[in-house]
Formats: C-alpha cells, structure tokens, sequence
C-alpha cells in the first residue's frame, strides 16, 4: 500500500506548497494579506474556501462514523454542522463583514472600543481554536496509523501522524499565509467532494441501495464492540429503555435531552469559530458574504447528505465482506469496526483497493490540513495583529507582525500536537464512539456559549456596554468548562444529564445571554453608537466598492 | 430645438455631465436614520426566518420524542420520516431557507439604503 | 373577494396537500388521522401567520427604474429654449440665486446668463457686467454652442479696469437643449474648481426642468402629474441652496453630498412618468428630502422610519407621501422650540389588500376649529366617514396650510375612489397624525 499512498499524499504536498509559493510571488505580503488574502476573494472561492476550514476531520471521518456507530443519532451530527450556518447567515455574516476589522477579537475591541474586551476575547478565541485543534491532530493520528500503520523514530504510527501533519500544516500556513491557504482551502475542499462523489458512485455502481440499506442495518439491533474488545454488545435505547437501539431509529446515544443539547450546541457553535468568521472578513462586500454563505449551505448539504450516506453504506458493506477479507477481518469483530473512524477508509478500500484507500486518505488529510491551517491562522492573527501588534510591540513592522503570528502558528500547532499526543483515542473511544465528532462538539460548545451570544447581541443590540461582552463571554466559558469537568467526571453521557454536560451550549448559552444583558443593564449605556451602526448596518461602503468594480469593469471593456 | 418625438427620454446623463472626479465621485453616504430603519427592517428578517429555522429544526427531536409513528413507520424501504428528513430533506430546507432569507435581506437593502436607480444610471449611460 | 385572499388560499390548500401526502400517502403506515389533522391544522395557522409576515418582500435586486411607462409621457415637453429660463429664473430670482452661489462656488463674482444676455451677476465688476448687457467671451459662446463646461484662466474683458482674471463657465440645459451659462470669475489666475460649478449647474438645470414642467401644468390643467410637480415648493431650492452656501467653507463633503441630493430630489421629480411608482422610490424620495430638510434643521429634526420589507414592492402613488412628511414638519415641527420628530410608519396587510401609511409629528398639532376647517369642502364627499370619529378634534382633513392635503385628497379621490380612507388626529401643542390607507393594486 505504501508506495501508491506516499505518491498521493506526496503530489497533495507538492501542490500545497506550490500553491502557497506561487500565492505569496506575488509581491510583498502586508498583514492584510498575510490574515485576509488581500480582501479579494470571489463569492464562489470563498464559499469553497469557508468549507475546506469548516469540513475537518470530524466532519469527514467524524460523521460517517457517528453514522456508523450511532445510526440515526450519529446523523445529527451532519444536520447540526449543516445548521449551523443558517444562524451565521441570518444575524452575523453581512454586519461582520461591514465592519470590516481583520480577526474576531479585533472585531469585538473595535465594536465596544474597549481593550479589555480584545483581550478577554483573545483569550476565548485561542481557547476555542486549540479545542478544535486537538480533535483534528487525533484525527490525523488515526488516520496515519490505518494508512501507514507505524512509526517512524521510535514514535507509535499514532503519534507520528500527529506529530507529521502538526507541523507540516504549520510549515504551510508560515509560507503561505492567507492568499496562500485560501486557494488551498478551496482546493482540498473540492478534493473532498470530489472524493465523497466517486464513492459514492462507487457504492451505488455495485447495485447498493439507500433505502434497502438502512432496512437492513436496522433488522437487527446495533451492535456496537464490548469494552472486553473481542466480543459485540447491543445498546439500550435511551427514548425507550425496554427496547435495544436499531440504526435507523432514534436513541442509540442520545435520550431526549441529548437530542436537543447536542443540535443546540452545534447550531450556536458556528456563529462563534474563529477561523469561519475570519474567512468573513476577505469577502469584498457584505452582500457577498451572504451569497457565500448561501454557497455555502449548499456545499454542506451536499456533502453531509453524502457522509451520511457513505455511514449507513459502510454499516451494510463492511459486515458483509468482514468474513471474507483478511485485513478487515483484522479492523473489525464480527463485521464490526472497533474504531468507527475508520469506516470511510475502509469502504474505500474495499471498492477500490488500495488505492482507494490511499485517495480516501489523501482526502481525509486534505480536510484536516485545511482545518488546521485556518484554526492556526486564526491563532495567529489573534497573537500577532491583536496582542503583540497592540500591545507587545506597537511599533511592530509588518514584518515583525507576520513574524509574530507566524511564531503564535509554531506555538499553536506544537501545544495542540502535545494534547492529542496525551490522549489516547483507542482508550477514550471504547465509552465515546466517534471520538473526533465528540471532541470537535466541545470547541462548538465553548464558541457557541462564549462567543455567540456576545458577538450576536454585539451586533443587534444597542444596549450591550463593554463590561456586559466581558462578563457574558467570561460565564460561557466557565461554564461550559465546568459542564465539561462535572459531566466527565460524572463518566460520560451515560444520562440524559450526563449528555446535557457534554453538549453544554443548552445551559451555558442563555446563561452567558443572561450575563451580558443584565451586566449591561447595570453598566452605563455605550456611547457614540451612531458611527458604529452606520458602519456596520449600513450598505454605503459596499456601494463605494461594486461601483468602483463596475467601474473598472466597463474600463476593462472599453480598451 | 431639435424636433423630439413625444416618447423620447431626455438624455439627463449629457445634460448634466457630471465629471468623473466631480460630484457623482462623491463617497457613498447612509444618513443615520436611514440605516436606523434598514437595521430595524432586517432585524424582523432575520428573527423572522431564524423563527421557521427554529421552528423546523427543532421540531425533529420534538417529534422523536413524541411520536411513535414518527420513528416507526416506513417512507421507503426502512427509512423512517424521521431518518428522511435528519439524513436529506433538512439540507434542502436550510438551503431554501438560506437562498429565501438572502434576496430578501439583500432586495430590502437595497432598496432601503443608497440611491434609488442612481446605480443603474451609471450602468445604462 | 379581495386579491390579497387568492395566494392565501392557495398556500393553505398546498399545506393541507402536503400534510396528505406526507402523512397518508407515502408513508407506512400512515399517521392517524387526528394527529394528522392536528399537523394540518398547525401547518394552515402557520401559512395564515407567515402571510402578511416580514418573510415576504422585493426578492430582485432593483432593476433599471421603469421610465417608459408613459401614462402622460406624451405632456411632458418644454417650449423653446430661452422661454424656459425666463419662466424658471426670472430675473429676481437670477439676483437671488448668484447671491446665494457667490459663497458656495469659491468664486470672486458669479454670473448667470441666458442665450444672448447677462441676467444677473454679483462681486467685482458689477458696474460694468450689468444685466441685460451682451456677452462678449469666446469660452461662453463654446459653451452655448456645445454644452460642454469650460475654464479660461485669461479672459479680457473689453472694459478697462476689470478685476476679473480666470472664469469657469458651465452649462444650464433644460432637456438636451443649452439655455444658458453659470460663470463664476476670480480676480486671481487660478480658475474656480470646475466640478463644483458644474455640480450646480446640474441643479439648477434640472430646476429650470422643473420649472418648465409646473408652467406646462399651468397651461394643460388636466394632467395631473404636472400638478403634483408644482406642489414642490418653489423656495426649496433657495432654502437649500441657502444652507449648502452656509456650509461651503466649513464642510466641503457635505456641500458636495448635499448639492448631489438636491439634483436627486429634482431629477426624482422630473423623471416621474406614471402615477404608480414603487414605494421603494417614493421612499428614496422621501429620505432625499429629509436629508436635505436635516442639512437646514441640524440636530433639531429627527425623522423615524419604520418600514416593513413587503412594503418596499409595493406601488403608490407617486410624489404623495414627500408631502405628508412636508407638512409635519413645515406645520408641526419649524414652529416647536427645541428638538422634533416626524416618524413614518407604513404597513401592509395583505389579507385586506390595503396599505397603511402613518406620518407622525410631536409639534405644536392645532386647535379644533383648525382642524374642523380642514373638513369643509371635502372634494369628492366620500373616502371618510365623519360620524365615525368620537372626538371633535379628528375630523376629515382638507387642508394644512399651503398644499398639501386638499391636492392629496382630490387626487386619492381621483385614483381610488372612495376606497381609500385619509384622517388627521390632532390636539394642540400634542402634534398631529396623518394616516393614509390605500388599496393595494
């Protein structure tokens, strides 16, 4: 298998870096270009480029296997990655954009004019970015450890995988930048499609049928591998405990309080993810950013419709050629994944051989290298524009700025590869299946109750002062911190309280609403609102922008 | 004068020849009590349509945890109404609701805000 | 059966059709039937709420303005060239107007002219460049023949001593044809700025338009739209003019933002064609004129707006609602000491296919025989019901000063019959209420 794998992952690389290199030819990098890519980025591209930073690990290999091992519960999963953009599209793309700063943070000191503010959401941002990261470094180690399996310098294939792509990403996003990684963004997104596409098509060529699938994944109850790893074991179904979990009905994991926890926490969480909100800002106008977003609804229903189904395939498929093939005999007890990650990799495996297995990886690389390379430029720009450029060193050059973010991006990546490497995902995913999508739920959970609530009232109420922002957006974190701590200790979601704990966006959200608004009640009203509503609700800078564009348009046709 | 026939337009962009780096290179401006009312109008939008968005999407847990029929009987095959709408018809919805919501949002502003068809003037010349 | 009810109807037969086939037909087994008619029943109250709600509304970007849509289109021409000026700028109003621009165009002198003569000029010279005199530059003789703007950073004046040195000449131009000159002289060699003195040129040809249009009202009674254009104040554009000049030396930005608003409120005017336009457009109107009333008030007039996004599609009548807003503030507002708000709060309901405009202002409002007054000599004798109102002070109105209310009536008579409803609500020193209530076409 090696040697068609390394080819693959070998030209991703090459192109990667040639992208990033022939991005950054052009002309001397500002920070504008180095966060923001200059600021001109097509609807389309952008869309396709929001999607490579938000299509990660957890969606890709995390969906299909929540599917896998979950059934129906597992496909919330997809409908709550997918929703949430509709919040971001309805309350917080056109206004974000229009006001136009360069980072989250930047975005909330400028807003309330206030310091503290910028740092305390520095603070929340590198928090939710490294809760995300961590998730896509496990991800990349079980990945490697399927596809290489071992290591090279006396590490475990595990760790090497994290350790490999941790710093190859981080090598990536130094060189390039923003205009570099947007192109690859897009690129490995579109690859990731591409990839789901052909399998897809691959499944459906050997007469596989969706609805007589999930028939037969849910004839028998779901068996999911024992904690004693040799034998299977079925699930009692939470909604209705007299019976076992079946695939295509509700109940495997989540009780009816887990339901709503889980599709709260990621439908709020996206309105507060550092790198999708800073892709916001390289749009042109704020009228553009909602067509990308809408570009990009489209994009994530497509694909988590697809993940969804490769999920339900891979249930059906893999027990069927268990028995009969060696190597997934290996993988597997009684035509059951031990680790459902790995279900995507081994569906393409057995339609394609290896080299489908090699191109299924390539793809789950591209979408942890994109994810990573955003999540580590938002660090970045969160370091190096509002902290060391502010306060560090006020004086700072550009390139004593980008040197500074590129450092923050060396930092970021090297703490999230120790986490990752400290977790052990084959222990942790004996209680949690689908460990990368669960992991993933709390950097959703930390942004959706830290972040969302402030940066939502922020931008519709009025009444929000500068001291309600701090206290709201410290109470989501603490709480959802605390939730998290409790609910672990309490040994998981087994309750529906134990799964309230882990999706905590349900308790900590209204909480950190709660916070802001009364803390603002009592503070001083803001003031001087006048100039930040006209900036950030009205269209006049947009208009300045499309006529100029039209302007140079018919010049370009004129000669 | 030149005879003009009845239904001819007068030909307002020549007659009033404002120079490219004249008035008509005027940064674009948005009175505060204009955008105070497009910021009222688009707040209804989006509660409006984040409401159905509620509405919709949290009606499937709803109905799983009420239902029976919801989770038991069979659309086709051994797909579920609930397993069709979590698995396909929920992405259809959001991008109809996405692409509904953004020309709204964009047709009111734009109606709302800047020069009524003094773009399109500009274009037509 | 109003139009309003037919999509309605149509929508909740949809739900009903897709409960069906979503509960019944599809799938196995099918839903009870008193769950499903329960799911019915919400999904009908949904479509009756989601009706007149802000979901609906202008989807299309705005498209080129419809200006061939020519109900009176054929009325609308001028007469000759040089009678329209005379009509538009009498020779007062020549004096008035270069007064007015002599500080707003950073010139020395200021000169407006007709085809052949000076019709008024302001600064040094004005002993020799006396009105009614003949034109003598070359540049302004290439201005009239081309209509392009000219500057001279070397004039010769035949007379001896004259002080002026650089002149900027541009054109006034009522349709295609070239009426006259705007000139501003400076006793330096360097020109005024050309793009200013071009700008208001712009405005006050498309005033002279303007101008001409109201005299051809004058001459055909008939044509409604040429009335409605003479209700726009003739002293407007002094008053504007009169801030803009006030502000030229301190703000240049906004004299230029403003000057460009001017030309917008008139060419909005000038190019109404039909007696519909979209709200959209009357509502640019309308913000237009605000703004150029806000230059002139400052902090003193406020003006809410509340506007809901289905409105925005509608058609109304044209040139009716700048009026209203007018009136609240030349009426209820200019007389109040202090601070002052005028809000417009226009709905739609769908469901009685009407639309409800409201203009509010918190000024001085009148006394009851004021407003009594207002009701005599109602034109049409419907459209209001007098015994309706309990209280003495609410009477149909006819007329606020001015205009105004009288013309909105007649021709909200004209238009619609007595399908529409207009009321004033006033008490004195408690401001006053207009509402409007038309049917939707």
């Amino acid at each position: 298998m090696s040697a068609q794998t390394f080819a693959l992952l070998l030209v991703l690389g090459a192109i990667g870096t040639l992208i990033s290199v022939t991005a950054r030819a052009r002309g001397r990098a500002t920070t504008l270009d180095f966060y923001l890519a200059g600021r001109r980025v097509g609807t389309f591209t952008n869309a396709c480029a929001i999607c490579g930073d938000y299509f990660s690990a957890a969606s890709f290999l995390g969906v299909a296997a929540a599917v896998y091992a979950s059934g129906l519960d597992g496909v919330w999963y997809a409908a709550g990655f997918a929703a949430g953009f509709v919040p971001v599209l309805l309350f917080v793309a056109a206004p974000l954009r229009r006001f136009g700063r360069i980072s989250l943070p930047d975005f909330l000191g400028e807003r309330f004019a206030s310091e503290q503010v910028r740092v305390v959401a520095v603070v929340v941002v590198q928090l939710v970015v490294l809760a995300y990261l961590v998730p896509q470094a496990v991800g990349s180690g079980i990945t490697w450890e399927l596809l290489v399996g071992r290591g090279f310098g006396g590490l475990s294939a595990y760790a090497t995988g994290v350790v490999v792509s941790a710093s190859l990403i981080a090598a990536l996003v130094v060189i390039g930048g923003m205009r570099g990684t947007t192109w690859n963004q897009a690129l490995q997104f579109v690859l990731l499609l591409i990839v789901l596409v052909w399998l897809a098509t691959l499944v459906f060529s050997t007469g596989f049928s969706y609805p007589s699938a999930v028939e037969e994944a849910s004839s028998t109850p779901l068996l999911v591998p024992a904690p004693d790893d040799i034998s299977l074991t079925t699930v009692p179904d939470r909604l209705q405990p007299d019976r076992e979990a079946i695939f295509g009905t509700p109940g495997a994991r989540y009780g009816g309080l887990g339901q709503f926890a889980l599709l709260a926490t990621l439908v709020l969480g996206t309105a507060g993810l550092p790198h999708i909100m800073n892709r916001y800002f390289t749009s042109p106008t704020g009228r553009s950013t909602r067509f990308t977003t809408v570009w990009v609804l489209v994009l994530a229903g497509a694909f988590y419709a697809l993940a969804v189904l490769l999920g339900t395939a891979a249930r059906v498929t893999i027990a069927e050629h268990a028995a009969s093939t060696p190597w997934l005999e290996a993988l597997t007890i009684d035509g059951v994944l031990r680790v459902p990650e790995h279900a995507l990799l081994a569906l393409g495996r057995i339609h394609a051989g290896v080299p489908g297995l090699g191109l299924v990886a390539t793809a789950a690389f591209a979408a942890m290298i994109s994810t990573i390379g955003g999540l580590l430029l938002a660090a970045a720009a969160s370091w190096g524009h509002d902290v060391y450029e502010r306060y560090l060193n006020p004086k700072a050059t550009q390139q004593q700025a980008i040197r500074a973010g590129q450092l923050a991006v060396g930092v970021a990546s090297a703490l999230a590869a120790v986490i990752a490497l400290s977790l052990e995902p084959a222990r942790l995913s004996s209680n949690f299946p689908s460990v990368v999508a669960l992991l993933v739920t709390w950097a959703f959970a930390l942004a959706g109750s830290a972040l969302t609530p402030v940066l939502l009232l922020s931008i519709w109420w009025r009444g929000i002062s500068a001291k309600g922002a701090i206290a709201g957006m410290s109470v989501g974190t603490v709480t959802v911190l605390a939730a998290l701590a409790i609910g672990l200790s309490r040994g998981g979601d087994t309750d529906d309280l134990g799964s309230l704990l882990l999706a905590p966006t349900l308790l900590a959200a209204p909480l950190a609403t709660l916070t802001t608004v009364l803390v603002s009640r009592i503070d001083d009203p803001p003031a001087g609102l006048t100039g930040v509503w006209l900036r950030m609700h009205g269209t006049a800078a947009d208009r300045q922008v499309e006529r100029f564009a039209r302007l140079a348009a018919r010049q370009g046709r004129g000669r | 004068m030149p005879a003009r026939r009845p239904d001819e337009e007068p030909d307002f962009e020549n007659a009033l020849s404002f120079p490219v780096e004249g008035l008509a290179d005027l940064q674009e401006y948005d009175a505060p009590a204009e955008v105070d009312a497009a910021f009222v109008t688009q707040r209804r939008i989006a509660v409006g349509y984040c409401l159905v968005f509620l509405l919709v999407t949290f009606a499937i847990p709803v109905l799983t945890v009420s239902s029976a029929w919801w989770i038991d009987s069979r659309v086709v095959g051994g797909m579920s109404p609930s397993f069709l709408m979590a698995a396909v018809v929920l992405y259809a919805f959001f991008v109809g609701l996405g692409v509904a919501a953004a020309t709204l949002a964009d047709g009111s502003e734009d109606r709302m805000l800047g020069r009524a068809g003094g773009d399109e003037r500009e274009d037509g010349a | 059966m109003t139009r309003g009810v037919g999509p309605l109807m149509a929508m909740v037969s949809l739900a009903w059709g897709l409960v069906w086939v979503a509960s019944q037909v599809v799938v196995h087994p099918p839903l009870p039937t008193r769950t499903t008619l329960i799911i019915g029943l919400i999904a009908t109250n949904l479509a009756i709420l989601g009706y007149p709600s802000v979901l609906r509304g202008p989807r299309q970007r705005r498209r080129r303005r419809g200006r061939a849509e020519g109900d009176v289109a054929s009325l609308v021409r001028l007469g000759t060239g040089t009678g329209a000026l005379r009509q538009g700028l009498t020779l007062e109003a020549a004096e008035r107007t270069v007064d007015l621009l002599r500080p707003l165009l950073g010139g020395d002198a200021v000169a407006i002219t007709d085809r052949d003569h000076m019709l008024a000029f302001a600064g040094p010279g004005a002993d020799h460049h006396t009105p009614g005199s003949e034109l003598w530059a070359p540049e302004r003789e290439r201005v009239l023949r081309t209509g392009r703007s000219a500057i001279s950073t070397s004039i010769n004046c035949r007379h001896e001593g004259c002080p002026l040195r650089s002149a900027a000449f541009a054109p006034l131009t009522v349709g295609d044809e070239v009426v006259g000159t705007v000139t501003v002289y400076r006793q330096t060699g360097i020109p005024p700025r050309l793009e200013l003195v071009e700008g208001v040129a712009g405005v006050l040809s498309l005033h002279l338009e303007l101008a001409g249009l109201e005299a051809q009202a004058r001459v055909s009674t008939d044509t409604q739209l040429e009335v409605l254009r003479a209700q726009i104040n003739p002293h407007f554009l002094f008053n504007v003019l009169n801030t803009i000049a006030s502000k030229a030396r301190t703000d240049p930005d906004e004299t230029r933002q403003l000057l460009l608003r001017l030309a917008d409120f008139f060419r909005y005017a000038i190019d109404q064609r039909s007696q519909f336009a979209e709200f959209a457009q009357e509502y640019f109107f309308v913000r237009t004129y605000v703004t150029l009333e806000q230059a002139r008030f400052g902090d003193d007039l406020r003006v809410e707006y509340d506007v809901d996004p289905q409105v925005l599609g509608v058609r109304v009548p044209v040139l009716m609602i700048q009026p209203l807003i007018e009136n609240a503030i030349k009426h209820g507002l200019s007389r109040k000491v202090g601070r002052g708000t005028v809000t417009l709060r226009v709905r739609v309901d769908p469901l009685a296919s009407s639309l409800d405009i409201l203009v509010r202002d918190d000024g001085v409002g009148m006394d009851a025989a004021t407003l009594r007054s207002l009701g005599n000599g109602h034109p049409s004798g419907n459209g209001h019901r007098p015994e309706a109102f309990e209280d003495p002070a609410e009477v149909p109105p006819l007329r606020r000063g001015g205009i105004g209310l009288r013309n909105i009536d007649e021709r909200l008579a004209l238009l619609f019959g007595d399908r529409y409803e207009l009321t004033v609500r006033s008490r004195e020193s408690d401001g006053t209420d207009v509402r409007l209530r038309i049917p939707l076409r």
